[in-house]
């Protein structure tokens, strides 16, 4: 009964000793592995990011187009000329009133 | 026993991994074209996609044509399970009538583009759309439409770009195609299960968006020149018309107002598309006396005070009878431009050596395209110097001349004698790189001294305070110019016509330092009373009155002339 013990104590340690040698191994690749895992998970995020924020530059680029087209139309003569009257009451100008202060 | 029969249940299972082994095998090698073409039928789809195109900008950097994003919905109507309910959903986000979108989903199977022109904002409704009614065969793709936020100013100058190609088809979208880029391109993508747009195989990442022009047209000055014409063209009820305004100085072209005009974002509607000031040419008439004079001014030095017999209205030249519009009997050389006599101007050309006066008028530009504008018209001036030829030359008939060469050519007496190349794109901006390339103006060649076109402004400054174009007299701002009328020549008659004219006006103002040269022209205007006398003193030179002082108010150039 001793002997069994015995051998089995030093199968134990036998097993811890070659635990032991390959434990510096073992842990550089769990760590290599976690940070693969990081770098990965931070690598999705970041990619996700540029992409996300590539769209939100493409949209506001083409509401700048849209607002620049809704400027124009907005200060174009016709919508100007139309708006004053219409809005503001302005008149043509009429030329028999117009004096100019030429000599001064 | 069991050892038997666990060989045999392995045997069945290796036969049945090697059926499966070669099959692969036999897809990945023999069939493997065939299959490849039925995958990319299934999940590769073609889209034609029009590219962006560069905006355009007047002179004052308003927007004349911009490019903006859009979508292209389309459908395989083959595999939408419910057409009607489809046709129903997309009417209402697209505001496209139910019939529409349903006509088109039953008389397509395969691939049918149902709008063309989806605003952006709308890719989200219709996404949730297709995830709503689980119909996977409806489609959204990137699209560019071009947009002429200014609609009809400017319409036949700036042209347009084609809808189905994406290039400028007509006027200046159509000229600077190679700058402005745009444009089909064709892409390729792989659907996913649902047809959604999963991969696109060919991007639009390394295509050239294209560069920015800035033309000289002013878009304020273009807005009077084309209300006060739709005035006159309303009054009148001409074939054509059109006033051109050009920057002396520079050759700028700062307004051509075109009469028939077209909107370039409906321009499928219009059947007539031409730009009359370039494409056209017509007898310039009376428009051609100053240059006469001015020929004889610096061959001979002609005496302004010198009088000639005008023959009270006729002259015979090669037995060919030539008439005034008025009889005159003397008149000084000065006279014979401010009333313009036909016969006085005959006297004084055929007094020139007809070539050196060809060649005045070579040198002035007739004759020859000034290359600015797609399709421009050269003009007809051919050399033939029988009498009744330089006789005709000098009363600008049976020669034809552009109405942009007439600014060019009276421009050249307002800024001193240069004849200068008309220019109409001032800017190229390289969005990309932010280099700007500025065009300069350019000179062709000196054409007259200053001496003599300070003799002709003083002359042409007469033609509008009493000459011929004393209706177009203003009061704040001196113009000097000359009026012009051409018969029609009568297809049904074969002869000239007594009842259909151009009618012309040419001049700059103001007379002391010019800064615009105006072109005035009607084609065939109608009479406003029955013994209405048609000419370009009665129907064109009425025009500056509407148009010079606003102009100059606009651009707050003080009066020269005491508002008396």
């Amino acid at each position: 009964m001793m002997v069994r013990i015995k051998e089995r104590l030093f199968e134990i340690k036998l097993e811890i000793k070659l635990f032991l040698r390959f434990l510096p191994l073992s842990v550089i690749l769990l760590v290599m592995g976690g940070f693969l895992i990081i770098y990965n998970t931070h690598y999705i995020k970041v990619d996700n990011e540029i992409i996300r924020t590539s769209q939100n530059i493409l949209t506001i680029q083409e509401s700048i187009l849209n607002l620049k087209k809704e400027k124009s139309k907005l200060i174009s003569p016709k919508n100007i000329e139309s708006r004053a009257k219409e809005e503001l009451n302005m008149v043509n100008v009429n030329l028999e009133k117009v004096r100019f202060l030429v000599n001064e | 026993m069991n050892e038997s029969r666990v060989i045999f249940v392995s045997f069945l299972f290796i036969i049945g991994f090697l059926i499966v082994i070669f099959r692969l095998i036999d897809l990945q090698t023999r069939d493997k074209e065939i299959l490849e073409e039925l995958i990319k039928r299934q999940y590769i789809r073609e889209e034609k996609v029009i590219l962006p195109r560069g905006t355009i900008y007047d002179s004052n950097e308003n927007i004349l044509a911009i490019s903006i994003p859009k979508l292209t919905i389309f459908a395989i109507p083959k595999y939408i399970k419910n057409k009607e309910k489809v046709s129903e959903e997309l009417s209402k986000i697209l505001k496209i009538s139910k019939a529409t979108i349903l006509r088109k989903l039953k008389r397509h199977k395969g691939y049918v583009v149902i709008s063309d022109n989806v605003d952006k904002s709308l890719k989200k409704e219709i996404e949730a759309l297709r995830y709503r009614l689980k119909e996977w065969n409806i489609g959204i793709l990137d699209n560019s439409k071009r947009f002429y936020p200014f609609n009809e100013l400017g319409g036949s100058t700036i042209g347009f770009v084609n809808k189905i190609t994406g290039r400028g088809a007509e006027g200046l979208e159509y000229k600077y195609n190679s700058i402005l880029g745009g444009g089909l391109k064709k892409i390729r993508f792989i659907a996913d299960a649902t047809g959604k747009p999963l991969h696109i195989i060919d991007t639009l990442d390394n295509i050239s968006q294209g560069k920015d022009i800035v033309l000289t047209i002013d878009s304020n000055i273009q807005y009077i020149a084309e209300e006060v014409l739709n005035k006159y063209v309303k009054l009148r009820k001409p074939k054509g018309a059109l006033i051109l305004i050009v920057d002396p100085n520079t050759g700028d072209i700062v307004a051509n107002a075109t009469y028939p005009n077209y909107n370039p974002n409906k321009y499928w509607k219009y059947k007539i598309r031409k730009n009359i000031t370039f494409q056209n040419a017509y007898e310039p008439g009376s428009l051609a006396k100053p240059f006469v004079l001015a020929k004889a001014i610096e061959s001979r030095n002609i005496d302004l005070e010198k009088k000639y017999f005008c023959e009270w209205g006729k002259i015979k030249i090669d037995n060919v009878k030539i008439k005034d519009h008025t009889p005159f009997g003397e008149l000084t050389v000065r006279d014979i431009i401010v009333y313009s006599s036909n016969v006085g101007i005959i006297k004084i050309a055929l007094e020139e050596n007809p070539k050196e006066l060809y060649d005045l008028f070579f040198k002035l530009g007739f004759g020859k395209s000034t290359g600015t504008f797609p399709g421009e018209a050269s003009g007809k001036l051919r050399r033939e110097y029988q009498p009744v030829n330089v006789a005709y030359l000098s009363i600008g008939q049976s020669w034809t001349a552009s109405p942009i060469q007439i600014a060019m050519a009276y421009s050249s007496i307002a800024n001193g004698g240069l004849l200068l190349k008309p220019r109409i794109l001032k800017k190229v901006i390289d969005k990309e790189t932010g280099k700007i390339e500025e065009l300069k103006p350019v000179v062709i060649r000196r054409v007259f001294k200053k001496e003599t076109t300070d003799i002709l402004k003083g002359i042409l400054l007469d033609v509008v305070e009493k000459g011929t174009a004393k209706r177009g007299k203003l009061r704040f701002y001196t113009v000097a110019g000359k009026t012009g009328t051409a018969q029609k020549y009568d297809k049904e008659l074969k002869r000239l016509s007594t009842e259909k004219y151009y009618t012309w006006f040419a001049g700059f103002f103001p007379v002391i330092k010019p800064k615009y040269t105006i072109v005035i022209l009607f084609d065939e205007p109608q009479k406003l009373y029955e013994e209405e006398k048609i000419g370009g003193g009665s129907v064109s030179a009425p025009i500056l009155k509407d148009l010079v002082d606003r102009i100059m108010f606009y651009k707050k150039i003080k009066p020269d002339k005491g508002s008396d």
